[in-house]
């Protein structure tokens, strides 16, 4: 008996593996992606495109739904992107399009919600299949397309103030979405409220940064430094500041 | 022991992290009140106001942003 790796004891060289059964080891071990996928193509692809309204286009795309779905465990270990643009990009990509050609062919079985119900749950486990999860043992930090960077703080308890100032910026954040609602004529007022949400997503996002920061000195850089780093934006807003008052004055 | 020079210097950083530490909130407290004379410039119709408004907001958030910013490639 033998193990995968092990050194071969008879002389010359190895036969050459069939393609077929790679093919089907290929899609043994990928089995808990393909065959959701299967299902999900089966229920929520190929039994609405094979209805005789369906036309020639959406069986094609089908077709090339299910191809690629079945293409892509091959090329998983040799070419994996290409593997994942097979599996994820052409077979989800095909699924929708014969969706968007079959239109309102789409609901061939009303009276059968569960069957929908289902290929969307295949769906999901479809997606989940195509994720990876970290070898025993491995580091993810010591990858080679990790983005260098402050190692993350544990968490520990909050300076006294850090609430107070929280809740301040919290407000103010707010004071913009209030003032949308004054904004009378109809565009205006939606440009209006799309800018306020924008803006109070940003200040909260900045202010509870700033409110954790408050009295931290780990993982921040000398005050000297922190103020040059702020050099640039506040040049440019005394820039605009100026600006703003040379338009005053010669209005 | 430590020295009274030392123990200067290190109280001098202390205030100026404190000064930083309130220049930050002041930048947020202004962008939400720029943002907010953005917003209203925009009700009362003066266009170019509220553009204006709005991209001091932005620069003032962008300078509390720097101010934080942690130090680079520490690990």
């Amino acid at each position: 008996m033998s193990e995968l790796g092990a050194a071969r004891t008879d002389s010359g060289p190895p036969p050459p593996a069939s393609p077929v059964p790679n093919a089907l080891r290929a899609l043994r071990e990928r089995a808990s992606t393909v065959l959701p996928g299967l299902y999900a193509w089966l229920t929520t692809v190929a039994l609405p495109s094979a209805q005789q309204r369906a036309s020639g286009a959406t069986r094609v795309t089908a077709l090339l739904a299910l191809v690629s779905l079945l293409a892509a465990p091959l090329f998983v270990s040799q070419r994996p992107v290409l593997a994942r643009c097979l599996g994820i990009f052409s077979f989800l990509g095909c699924s929708l399009l014969t969706w968007v050609l079959l239109g309102a062919g789409l609901l061939q079985n009303p009276n059968d919600p569960l069957l929908s119900a289902l290929g969307a749950v295949a769906f999901t486990l479809y997606a989940l299949g195509w994720g990876s999860l970290r070898r025993r043992g491995a580091v993810p930090e010591d990858g080679p397309n990790v983005i260098p960077g402050p190692p993350l703080q544990p968490r520990g308890k909050p300076q006294r103030g850090t609430p107070i100032v929280f809740g301040v910026i919290v407000a103010c954040a707010f004071v913009p979405i209030f003032l949308a609602f004054r904004v009378a004529e109809p565009e205006r007022a939606l440009f209006a409220h799309a800018a306020a949400i924008l803006a109070a997503i940003l200040t909260i996002t900045v202010g509870a940064r700033v409110a954790m920061s408050v009295g931290q000195r780990k993982g921040l850089p000398p005050a000297g430094e922190r103020l040059n780093s702020a050099a640039v934006p506040l040049a440019l807003l005394a820039l605009v500041f100026a600006l703003g008052f040379l338009w005053l004055v010669v209005r | 022991m430590r020295s009274p020079d030392g123990r200067l210097g290190e109280l001098s950083v202390l205030h100026m992290s404190k000064v930083i530490d309130a220049l930050s909130i002041l930048l947020v407290l202004g962008a939400g009140l720029a943002f907010a004379m953005g917003v209203a410039a925009l009700g009362e119709r003066r266009d170019l106001a509220a553009l204006y408004w709005l991209a001091v907001g932005g620069l003032v958030l962008r300078s509390a942003v720097e101010l934080l910013r942690p130090r680079s490639g520490a690990r």
